[in-house]
Order: C-alpha cells, then sequence, then structure tokens
C-alpha cells in the first residue's frame, strides 16, 4: 500500500445542469425504448413483404394485408413500452439522480416519437400496399368494407399517431399503478386506466387505426378530423397528466 | 453545512442530513419508527442494524427513492424529494446494485456518467481495473453476484455524490473486494471529503473508518454516537452478583449472565470516574467490550427498548 | 485481517494512535524537528477515519508535542522526547512500581528479598556484553 492519497483533480467535464440531465434522460428513454421496438417494426415489415411478395408472385387479394399484418396490432406493443416507463426506466433514472419529472418529460417526448415514426412508418405501409393492388387491380378494402383512397392517407396517419400514443400513455398509467399500490389494486385499476384508449377509439376513422372490431365499427360515427383532433387531444393531455401525476409519487422498488 | 453547492465544481464536504420523526410504514408494517437524528456534513457514518432493521428503507428514504410516510428528510437545509439539483447529489449503493439487468455493462456505466453532476471517469476505470471488471456489453444480468456488487460500489463512488450511501455492500463482496472497497473509499474520500453512510452489521470490519455511528433496531433508532466514543461505552461487569446488581442499579443493563454466586453484567453508559472506584470496592471488575459484542447485547436485549 | 488491524477495538482509536505517537517521540524513533506522517496518509494506511488521525495529531498539538508548519505539514516540537521521556520516568514509580509494591506487600514479601531481586537483575544486566 502507498502512502500517497489520490488526487482527484476537479472534472473538466462541463457540469451537467438539470435541463441538460432532462436531455439526457429522454435521450436514455427514446433510445431504451425504441432499441427493442424498432426491431418489432422491422420484423412486421420483413413478414408483411415476404407475403406480399409471395401473394403478388402466385396470388391475388382484395383486402389490404398491411392492416392485419402489420399496422392492426402496433397499438398493444405500445402499450407494454408504456408500462416500461415505471417498471424499467423509473429505477434506471431516478438510481442515478435524476428527477420522476425527468422521466415524466423522457416518457412524454418517447411518446410524441414513437407516435410520429409510427404514423409515418403506416402511412407508408398503406401507401406502398395501394401501389402493389393498384399495379394489379386489386381493392385495398379495410375489414370495414372501406376501400382506402390516396386522400386518406393524412387521416390514417392522424388516427394513428392518435391511438398509438394513448396507447403508450395507458400502459404508463396502468404500469404506475401497479407499481405505487401492488398487483392487486393495480389489477383492479385495470378498468379505469383503459378509458382513455377506449375513448380514443371512438375518435378515430373505423379500421384506419384501433381495435376495429366490426361491430363497433358498424354503428361507429366517422368523427371529422377537426373533433378527432381536438377531442383527441385533450383526451391524450388528460391521460398523459394522468401519468405525470401517478409518476410524481411513484416509489423506487 | 446548508448552503447550496455550486455546480461548478466538485462538493467538498458534502450535505448535511437532518431527519425529524421518519416514519416509514407498509401497510400495518412500520419499517421505520420516528427516527431523528442529524448527520453532519463530510462525515464517514456507519447504519448498524441487525436483518430486517430497516436499514435499507432508512436509507431509500434519505436518498429520495421514496417518501417518509410521516416526518421531514432535509438534505443541506431542503426537502430532496423530486428536487432537481439535490436527487442528483443522493447515491444510493444497493448491494446487488440495484441494476436493469439486460442492460450492458457499459451502458449501465454510461446511464451514471450521462446523468451523474460531478462523474469521474478516471476513478471509475482505476475501480474496474482494481475488480478486475470490463466495461463492455455484457448484460449485467450476466455477472455474477460479485461482479455486480463490484460494479455497484465502482460506480458509486466515482459519481463522487456529496451524498454517497452504501448499503450492505459487504453482501456481494468477497473479502478481498471489501478491503479493496473500503481502502478505495476512505482514498476517494480524502481526496474529496464527502457525506457517507455504510449499513452493515460487520461492524468490525468497518469501525475504523467510521466517525458516527448510528444502530437502529426494529426501526427505531437506538444509538447515534461518535464511532470513537461508543468504542469505550460498553462495559461489562463481573463479580459477586449483588455487588453487580447494586452497582448497575439505573444502568442500561443490556445483558446479563449469572455462574454460580458470580454475575457478568454488559451495561451501556459512562464510565463517571467513580464507577471503577465504586466496583473496585465491592470486587466487581470492570473491563471494555468490543463494539461488536455491543452491538449484539443492544439489539437481541428486549429491555433495551 | 481487518481495518485497523493494528488497533484493539475497546479503546478509542485516536488515543491509541496519541499513545503510539508519544511512544514514538519518547523512543526517538521521530526525533526532533522531524516531520510526521499527515493525517491523510496516516488514514489510508491504517484505514482509519481522518478525522479520528486528525483529533490525534490535534492532542499532540494541543499538548505541545507537535507543530504546525502551514502548507507543509507537522514536525516533532524540539525537546519532546526528552519532556515524554521525563514524564515517564516520574510515572514510572507511581504507575508501574507502585502496585508491583502494593502486591508484594498484600503477599508479605519482605523488602529486603524484593530489594535482592532487583540487585541480582542489575548485576546480570551489567554483566552481559
Amino acid at each position: 500500500m502507498t502512502t500517497d492519497t489520490h488526487t482527484i483533480t476537479p472534472t473538466s467535464d462541463p457540469v451537467r445542469s438539470p435541463r441538460r440531465r432532462a436531455g439526457e434522460s429522454a435521450q436514455i428513454v427514446v433510445f431504451g425504448t425504441v432499441a427493442w421496438l424498432g426491431y418489432v417494426w422491422l420484423a412486421a415489415t420483413i413478414v408483411y413483404a415476404i407475403v406480399l411478395a409471395c401473394v403478388v408472385r402466385w396470388g391475388s387479394l382484395d383486402t389490404s394485408l398491411w392492416r392485419p399484418l402489420a399496422s392492426g396490432w402496433q397499438q398493444y406493443v405500445v402499450l407494454a413500452a408504456g408500462v416500461t416507463v415505471s417498471t424499467t426506466f423509473l429505477r434506471m433514472l431516478v438510481r442515478n439522480g435524476a428527477t420522476r419529472r425527468m422521466l415524466s418529460i423522457a416518457a412524454t417526448v418517447t411518446m410524441s416519437a414513437i407516435a410520429a415514426a409510427l404514423a409515418i412508418w403506416n402511412m407508408a405501409g398503406f401507401a406502398i400496399e395501394k401501389v402493389v393492388y393498384d399495379a394489379n387491380d386489386w381493392p385495398q378494402t379495410l375489414p370495414t368494407d372501406a376501400v382506402i383512397g390516396w386522400n386518406d392517407l393524412p387521416r390514417i396517419a392522424l388516427d394513428n399517431a392518435l391511438v398509438v400514443a394513448v396507447y403508450y400513455s395507458t400502459g404508463w398509467i396502468i404500469g404506475c399503478c401497479y407499481t405505487r399500490w401492488g398487483a392487486l389494486a393495480g389489477t383492479a385499476l385495470l378498468l379505469p386506466a383503459v378509458v382513455p384508449a377506449a375513448a380514443m377509439e371512438f375518435l378515430v376513422t373505423p379500421g384506419f387505426a384501433g381495435v376495429n372490431i366490426d361491430v363497433i365499427a358498424s354503428w361507429r360515427p366517422h368523427p371529422h378530423p377537426v373533433v378527432t383532433i381536438v377531442a383527441g387531444g385533450a383526451l391524450l393531455a388528460a391521460s398523459v397528466y394522468v401519468a405525470h401525476r401517478l409518476t410524481r409519487g411513484a416509489p423506487v422498488r | 453545512m446548508s448552503s447550496s453547492t455550486s455546480l461548478t465544481e466538485p462538493t467538498p464536504g458534502g450535505h448535511a442530513l437532518e431527519l425529524r420523526d421518519v416514519t416509514v410504514r407498509f401497510g400495518s408494517t412500520l419499517a421505520v419508527d420516528a427516527v431523528t437524528t442529524t448527520i453532519p456534513a463530510g462525515a464517514i457514518v456507519g447504519l448498524l442494524g441487525r436483518n430486517g432493521a430497516g436499514k435499507s428503507t432508512l436509507l431509500r428514504t434519505l436518498a429520495a427513492h421514496r417518501r417518509p410516510s410521516d416526518g421531514t428528510v432535509r438534505v443541506a437545509g431542503e426537502d430532496p424529494y423530486e428536487h432537481e439539483r439535490l436527487m442528483a447529489d443522493l447515491c444510493l449503493v444497493r448491494h446487488d446494485g440495484d441494476f436493469n439487468l439486460d442492460v450492458s455493462v457499459a451502458d449501465s456505466i454510461a446511464i451514471a456518467a450521462a446523468l451523474r453532476p460531478h462523474w469521474d471517469g478516471a476513478t471509475l476505470d482505476r475501480l474496474m481495473e482494481r475488480f478486475r471488471l470490463q466495461s463492455n456489453r455484457t448484460k449485467v444480468g450476466a455477472l455474477s453476484l460479485g461482479q455486480r456488487a463490484a460494479l455497484a460500489v465502482s460506480i458509486g463512488i466515482a459519481t463522487r455524490s456529496p451524498v454517497t450511501m452504501f448499503d450492505e455492500p459487504h453482501l456481494g463482496l468477497d473479502a478481498p473486494s471489501r478491503y479493496a472497497f473500503y481502502d478505495e473509499l476512505l482514498a476517494t474520500y480524502i481526496a474529496m471529503p464527502r457525506t457517507i453512510i455504510v449499513s452493515t452489521h460487520l461492524i468490525d470490519e468497518v469501525a475504523s473508518l467510521l466517525e458516527h455511528v448510528l444502530i437502529i433496531d426494529r426501526g427505531a433508532l437506538l444509538v447515534h454516537e461518535p464511532a470513537d466514543e461508543l468504542r469505550t461505552r460498553g462495559l461489562e461487569l463481573t463479580g459477586p452478583s449483588a455487588a453487580v446488581d447494586e452497582i448497575t442499579g439505573g444502568m442500561a443493563v443490556l445483558s446479563s449472565r449469572t455462574l454460580g454466586p458470580t454475575t457478568s453484567a454488559v451495561v451501556f453508559g459512562e464510565d463517571h470516574g467513580d464507577l471503577q472506584d465504586r466496583a473496585a470496592a465491592a470486587g466487581v471488575e470492570v473491563g471494555p467490550i468490543p463494539l461488536q459484542d455491543l452491538f449484539v447485547a443492544m439489539t437481541s436485549q428486549e429491555s433495551v427498548r | 485481517m481487518s481495518a485497523g488491524a493494528a488497533f484493539d477495538d475497546r479503546t478509542a482509536i485516536y488515543r491509541q494512535i496519541a499513545d503510539r505517537l508519544r511512544d514514538d517521540i519518547a523512543r526517538s524513533v521521530l526525533s526532533d524537528d522531524a516531520q510526521v506522517m499527515s493525517t491523510n496518509q496516516y488514514a489510508a494506511f491504517h484505514r482509519i477515519n481522518p478525522a479520528t488521525v486528525a483529533k490525534a495529531f490535534q492532542e499532540l498539538v494541543d499538548d505541545g508535542l507537535l507543530y504546525k508548519r502551514r502548507g507543509v505539514g507537522m514536525f516533532v516540537t524540539p525537546g519532546s522526547g526528552e519532556r515524554l521521556r521525563d514524564e515517564r520516568r516520574s510515572r514510572f514509580v507511581l504507575d508501574v512500581l507502585g502496585p508491583v509494591l502494593d502486591e508484594a506487600e498484600r503477599l508479605a514479601i519482605p523488602v529486603d528479598d524484593i530489594l535482592a531481586v532487583i540487585r541480582a537483575r542489575s548485576t546480570t544486566a551489567k554483566g552481559r556484553p
């Protein structure tokens, strides 16, 4: 053992301000989520491309393949991603000195990023499919019997973005309930937790996004885009607010 | 030291911690029971207690990982819960590291480096080498418990947090690693004094490192004393039963054994000069007992409470 | 091997450190104006809390056995060794010889017998090369 002391010179790194740490937190959550979510999107795209190529070569279609194969179930994966806010990132960030508020901001950024990415991805999927179907003279029909036209694409993007975002915030809320109140209360709170997601389903165009159960679709209205944007936006804001509040008091277990 | 620390330089001295009636309940279980004490800035403090005494819960509350059910925690005079600056200055290292197991070693380090204002990469590199760890793509979950614990204490020391807490670091570390940890802890403390809390029940190993000792049992604070004074506070009196009983009357008797006409009693208290004389006059021998024995006597006795 | 292994775990460590320093000075291991280890070096070497070490050093400074030179370190005050040896000589009779003679009295050992033992020992000691 040496008798000289270890002298640590003050770090020359720029010391991290709360703002800077909030930015780092957002990066951690965005990359930590997209790191696995991206593989899901990639896998869905590849499976779809293979199936579509086979059908083009050997068969024919009269309904959209993108909808059931790639687009229609993404919101459930995103719901799981929302749950990881409290199960994975709460611990990761707070243990390293970030505040829960930084986590909430990071989760909101992540939610927006995922919603935007999935909206573009879905729109692109339907668009490419439309080109292929048109070339083969197949109708690109949805389970609601609607046929997608080129001018439907922006609406598809909007509806997908809202549905995906609200599923993320729903997962976030569910996770927080489990983290704060345990398994029993968490399960009991599942029902109210999914209300925002269910409500959002009614604000989007049947078939474009969401659960798309035919029974519901048949009597569900086709909301005006302004109604969807205003009511859907308010709904999303409310659900994110609840998630923020729940996160504020969440203990690190 | 209640003044806020500058963000532009490391914070020698650390933060003081003030606890007032800090209580934590889990349902009907009382984990921490109205703890009131002050931990001075820049001290190395030992938090001693048996398994399940409430050490971890108390540390998690101090680290703002959770709120107390009742009472207040003040770090540098302010409530640390959700405090943007203070949360960054509080670091709690749990014995298993409390890692996200599916994150790689390199990323676990990168996350701490990104979020800790006083991060010192050079110290981390040195510690990683000393503990024979490598910063690579291996998932933390694939490391052994010992490697995980070593990684955790390495990161904890490298954060140079003004309040750094280690919850039972001995659990995952083998003996050579423990002494390496104690050496490094002292070296980093000397280089940059800060408030350090180590919870343990292996008192002998850490006793000389400590400036203060807190003993908790069943959630309640039994003792908070300067470590060096506590060493002299445990006394064993051995002699004729009646004489021992008479001398120890009014003192805190932690344990006592009787063999025939002879009684041996462990008491907690100060030797006010006359104790030696009175004991000698009554034919009672007085001797000090080691800290570890004092701790065992204190936390295994009902009457202490 | 335990932290601070060289120290017993029943007495205040700062007292043990102070006693050791006094011993070193009395035996001239640390001579006049010799620089003593810094508290941090001492703490790191013996794995002891620096505040504990500082308390011991401060006690010797207060006693006038050590003096500080700002920014340089601590040094042995000239004459400290002699002073400590003087103190110990005067305490020898009281602290060491006293209990021995008390015990001898209790055991009724004649004073002459004791003197004989002492003389014999000192002759043996002198007779050694």
